[in-house]
């Protein structure tokens, strides 16, 4: 039960830093981008590929990994957030100025989606990857709970990056503008806030989310080119849980729905796993379509 | 800067779609220190003509001045830079901000430091000072209105357009609204503004144009608008 708990903490944090690109998605271009789990793998390749020539490094304290991998996955952070950019600029940009339709948007995202899933199958192949072939011995936290000591390394930085976009959004005067943008793009122009600017930066901050997370789960344990379309429904169902439009929303989805997933195996087999996202997703959209942070409208 | 009068608009066509414009050649100038009055009947192309100016819609034709400088084809977030303050009807203020971020959003394209700007706006507007940390959906009709001209304040802009300042708000409101707009125009900011509430506004302002079907019908000094019959009988609801 209590590891049930442990475990599903550190899921529900990654799965938050990938629904916070989804919310931002949603609030600031207007779409469901069905191509965001794929900036998690992204992410997780562009690292494999600086760790493949500079080396994971030599582990650190009861760490798998050196600074390298950390510094490999803020280069990717940064690459991700760029090609997130370029898609846009590539493909969803010319539909919005063309005024598409929402369903031909999800369309679009689909068709981007696997362009870049089979991008990386092209070049990776489906086998599996590890960053680091080292050991790690799991340590008992509590009674029972044993979880690896670069799971809670993982969790801690999750948290600094959420905590560090949260004062970001609260307190910049660039955070303001993302989310006078969010409520009102007409009303945000007439403020002198150039829409292009605030879009760049919102995919930028959106892909170096995905791919911290991308990283992470490829640590834990390994990286295949699914990583991120694994992941996609659980994305989805924690910005929808949190009620779009709120960091504290996707924060708190993303953590209900990792519980919700690692709780589940308490009672049924681990073979039905894959399908609790559905079943949240269907939960949620029946009990409360708006959200738990979001307006009822 | 140049002599002449502060915005001048010639022959603007404008509309939402290409190709079917609202307004069809439309002429106007405010000069720094008057308040000018935009009057006509709904679909007359008054709301149409101050977003073709602030550069939310696209112009089919004609030209737009601030200052003599072009700003026609300008996109709106560099038309704020050019001096213009903009205050929509309807979702005026950021109901998800403070009043205090709204204001900060108004002054986006301000460098440096906000704090005098910030005070000289609780200074010009009381009420809202009290409320700066609270959410703008919290306000009234009259402190969002409030809100909605102090946020368009904040840039120090040259020319304030108003779209129907003083819709929804109770009678006591509107006076005060005009009153602060007086006060304005007398520091030589330029004010337009569109009105319903017609024969108020032209009584509080220095010149009117009445628009129909998107052209000029009539133009002159306010009084002489007011005491015009063909005016009152046809776009100010009859003779007193």
């Amino acid at each position: 039960m209590i590891q049930a708990l442990a475990d599903g903490i550190l899921t529900g944090a990654i799965i938050a830093l990938g629904a916070i690109g989804v919310t931002f998605t949603l609030e600031i271009m207007r779409f469901a981008n069905f191509a965001h789990s794929e900036l998690l793998t992204w992410g997780a390749y562009i690292a494999l590929i600086i760790v493949t020539f500079a080396g994971p490094g030599t582990p650190t304290g009861p760490l798998s990994f050196g600074w390298q991998l950390l510094a490999a996955a803020l280069i990717a952070a940064v690459l991700t957030g760029l090609a997130a950019w370029a898609v846009d600029t590539l493909v969803f940009r010319r539909l919005r100025r063309r005024g598409a339709l929402p369903l031909t948007m999800v369309f679009a995202a689909f068709g981007a989606a696997l362009v870049m899933r089979h991008l990386i199958v092209l070049v990776f192949g489906h086998e599996s990857r590890y960053y680091t072939r080292e050991l790690q011995i799991a340590v008992e936290l509590l009674p029972g709970v044993r979880v690896l000591p670069d799971q809670i390394f993982i969790l801690g930085l999750a948290l600094a990056a959420m905590i560090t976009l949260h004062a970001f959004l609260a307190w910049s005067r660039t955070g303001i503008a993302m989310r006078a943008m969010a409520e009102s793009p007409a009303l945000a122009q007439v403020c002198g806030i150039e829409v292009d600017a605030v879009v760049r930066l919102t995919w930028i901050i959106s892909g170096a989310l995905a791919a911290f997370a991308g990283v992470f789960t490829g640590l834990t344990p390994q990286l295949h080119p699914e990583i991120g379309f694994n992941l996609l429904l659980s994305l989805f169902a924690a910005a929808i849980l949190g009620g779009t439009g709120s960091l504290a929303g996707a924060v708190t989805g993303g953590f209900l729905v990792g519980l919700a997933e690692n709780l589940s195996l308490l009672v049924i087999s681990p073979g039905y796993k894959g399908a609790m996202p559905f079943l949240l997703l269907l939960a949620i959209l029946i009990l409360r379509p708006q959200g738990l942070f979001g307006a009822r409208s | 800067m140049s002599g002449g009068p502060r915005l001048v608009v010639e022959n603007l066509v404008a509309g939402y779609v290409r190709g079917l414009p609202v307004v069809h050649g439309v002429s106007i100038e405010v000069d720094r220190g008057e308040i000018v009055t935009l009057i006509g009947p709904n679909g007359a192309g008054k709301s149409t003509l101050l977003k073709a100016i602030a550069g939310l819609i696209a112009t089919e034709g004609g030209r737009v001045w601030v200052d003599g400088r072009d700003v026609t084809a300008l996109p709106t977030h560099r038309v704020v830079s050019s001096g213009i303050g903009f205050v929509p009807q309807t979702g005026n203020v950021f109901t998800t901000l403070t009043v205090h971020e709204n204001l900060k959003a108004g002054a986006h394209v301000i460098h440096g430091s906000l704090d005098e700007r910030l005070e000289r706006a609780y200074a010009l507007f009381a009420p809202l000072a009290a409320r700066r940390a609270l959410r703008a959906r919290a306000l009234s009709g009259g402190e969002r209105q409030m809100l909605a001209i102090a946020r368009a304040l904040m840039t120090d802009p040259t020319l304030l357009m108003l779209d129907e300042p003083t819709a929804g708000l109770a009678p006591r409101m509107v006076e005060d609204v005009f009153r602060q707009l007086r006060g304005l125009a007398e520091t030589g900011i330029a004010v337009l503004m569109v009105e319903q509430n017609a024969r108020a506004a032209l009584s509080v302002s220095d010149r009117g144009y009445v628009l129909a079907e998107g052209r000029n019908r009539f133009s002159g000094p306010a009084h002489a608008l007011l005491d015009e019959p063909r005016v009152a009988e046809a776009f100010l609801g009859g003779r007193r």
